[in-house]
């Protein structure tokens, strides 16, 4: 019995050093930014529309005892996959007669406001599919067939209003997730005037103007 | 601790475990199937005249996840491995994740020892077809017994954590100086072996900053497995090192296994590992290059292998590779077993 003796010994004080660490203050770090850090370090990371909701809350838990990821880790990467997790034919008609209300986030020219909020949300909501220049080739990209917008693209922004833009962040479209539950309505504002005022240019040059700072 | 206050203990655990947990309705029981496969096409001792060419279903491997109720959540995988000829129950456990970053497993698992058993074996993750040396016959992969298995992580600020895995099981159980591969399956005793009151324990502790692409970890087993003529325990202790750095598409990783195996007729130590790494070169292209040794009591069975291969991802959940493994064994024993290996492998 000695094992067993040695054995909880050690195992409950390595339990007592892990419990005496530090809390966390998760909080700087997106879902997205965990998912594509955290996942692909085994595997191809899976996009969010690969699986059902229903599906994700059983993977996400199965994948934190997996990847050893802390409670918060898991539950930010959750709430990103199950943000575009694939629906129901009942769930995606529900979703089309109830879109989210576009018009209450404010006008086109209410929304150009605090783009350095916006560069920072980019990093954090955006840059793991898109890329850090916008390019469509961010680490998770892979994972998604067709590939992510390229935002340097002048086609991908001469048919698309901003309001349109605001509506694919609010409600998804193909594989790209809906933001609405995961950031607030001031923050999808900051991060439409931020894409515009980035990825172009007045006249109508489609160009990237700055590398983010943050 | 005495067996009795140890099943007292275990006894406790279960009912605090019962009363932390909160009862809901059947109806948010989620059970969710996946797996995965591949196919292989294998052309063995390429350069021999007892070459040939086959083919293998290696795996159909089911996979059920579920949150059963609460805190409490159910995972299973159940093997068809060679087209169906060998089943078995890969790992069936529960677990309780009602403890802040703590996760408490009980069943039939994959021993959380180093990265290679636990985490890279599956086909669609391990980039280069076939195990690494070492990791069959001196960490027994896929090792997988019964037990407790406490496991969790520990934030040490925003980006950066500290891992740790331990665990108590049935342990590695056979003859004396049996090789280790064959010391697996002690799922409930073997009945040839008698009773086995000692269990193993082990575990992994790391430290993982994946922001960075780098962690680090070091792993331990020890248990009794056998006993000699007189009755003597005779021991069994495996220790590890792994790490990975990723960046950009590249990714290096290693792994060290060491076990000191007692036995009548002297300690066997028994070395391997290996170093890999790996590169997305295109969205879809992936070169791999693998170096792997194993460093045996008998010399005859060291060796070490170069695999080469190259991996296209078609999707996500699928991928081809094809690769070349260059065998190499020491002069006098030296063999003509090279092999080029093709295998499509998917998980759903």
């Amino acid at each position: 019995m000695s094992i067993i003796k040695n054995g909880a010994s050690v195992g409950g004080l390595a339990l007592i050093v892990a419990m005496a660490l530090p809390q966390e203050a998760v909080g700087q770090r997106s879902g997205v930014e965990v998912w594509s850090a955290n996942c692909g370090r085994c595997h191809s990371v899976q996009p969010p529309n690969r699986y059902m909701a229903k599906d994700w809350e059983s993977i996400v838990t199965h994948m934190i005892i997996t990847a050893r990821l802390t409670d918060a880790e898991g539950e930010a990467v959750e709430a990103f996959l199950l943000s575009g997790a694939k629906r129901t034919g009942n769930e995606t008609q529900a979703a089309s007669a109830e879109p989210r209300e576009t018009e209450s986030l404010g006008s086109a020219a209410s929304l150009r406001t605090d783009s350095d909020s916006g560069a920072l949300l980019y990093k954090q909501q955006c840059v793991a599919c898109h890329g850090v220049k916008g390019k469509g080739d961010g680490p998770a990209a892979v994972a998604f067939n067709p590939r992510p917008a390229d935002l340097n693209n002048p086609d991908f922004w001469a048919g698309r209003t901003d309001k349109q833009v605001l509506d694919v962040l609010l409600n998804g479209k193909g594989s790209m997730p809906a933001f609405a539950t995961v950031l607030k309505p001031d923050e999808i504002q900051s991060l439409v005037t931020y894409l515009r005022d980035w990825f172009t240019q007045n006249g109508g040059a489609y160009v990237v103007r700055t590398q983010p700072e943050h | 601790m005495t067996r009795r206050s140890l099943r007292v203990l275990l006894a406790a655990a279960v009912v605090v475990i019962s009363g932390l947990t909160t009862p809901q309705s059947a109806a948010a029981q989620a059970l969710t199937l996946t797996g995965y496969a591949d196919f292989e096409a294998l052309f063995e001792n390429v350069n021999s005249d007892n070459s040939k060419f086959y083919f293998d279903n290696h795996h159909v491997n089911f996979i059920a996840v579920g949150k059963i109720t609460g805190d409490l959540f159910a995972a299973a995988e159940v093997e068809y491995e060679h087209a169906g000829e060998e089943v078995a129950l890969e790992y069936g456990y529960l677990g309780f994740t009602g403890i802040k970053d703590v996760r408490i497993i009980a069943g039939k698992f994959i021993v959380p020892f180093g990265r290679f058993n636990k985490d890279l074996h599956p086909t669609p993750v391990n980039k280069l077809p076939g195990r690494p040396l070492g990791f069959s016959e001196i960490l027994p992969q896929t090792y997988n017994d019964v037990g407790l298995w406490v496991n969790g992580a520990k934030a040490l600020n925003d980006d950066n954590r500290f891992v740790f895995d331990l665990f108590m099981v049935n342990g590695l159980l056979g003859g004396d100086g049996d090789g280790i591969r064959s010391l697996r399956d002690n799922d409930r005793e073997k009945a040839e072996f008698g009773s086995d009151d000692n269990k193993a324990v082990g575990g992994r502790i790391g430290l993982e900053f994946p922001f960075v692409g780098f962690d680090i970890g070091g792993s331990v087993y020890t248990g009794k497995y056998a006993q000699d003529a007189a009755d003597n325990s005779l021991n069994l202790t495996l220790v590890g090192v792994d790490a990975s750095f990723q960046k950009e598409g590249f990714v290096l990783r290693g792994e060290l296994v060491r076990a000191s195996q007692e036995a009548t007729g002297g300690k066997l130590t028994k070395t391997g590992g290996y170093l890999q790494a790996s590169y997305m070169a295109t969205p879809r292209f992936e070169p791999v290059v693998r170096f792997s040794a194993r460093d045996m009591p008998s010399e005859s069975s060291d060796a070490s292998r170069l695999g080469i291969g190259l991996n296209y991802h078609i999707a996500a959940a699928g991928i081809v590779r094809v690769a070349y493994l260059l065998n190499m064994e020491k002069e006098t024993f030296k063999k003509d077993n090279n092999g080029i290996v093709t295998q499509f492998t998917v998980f759903f």
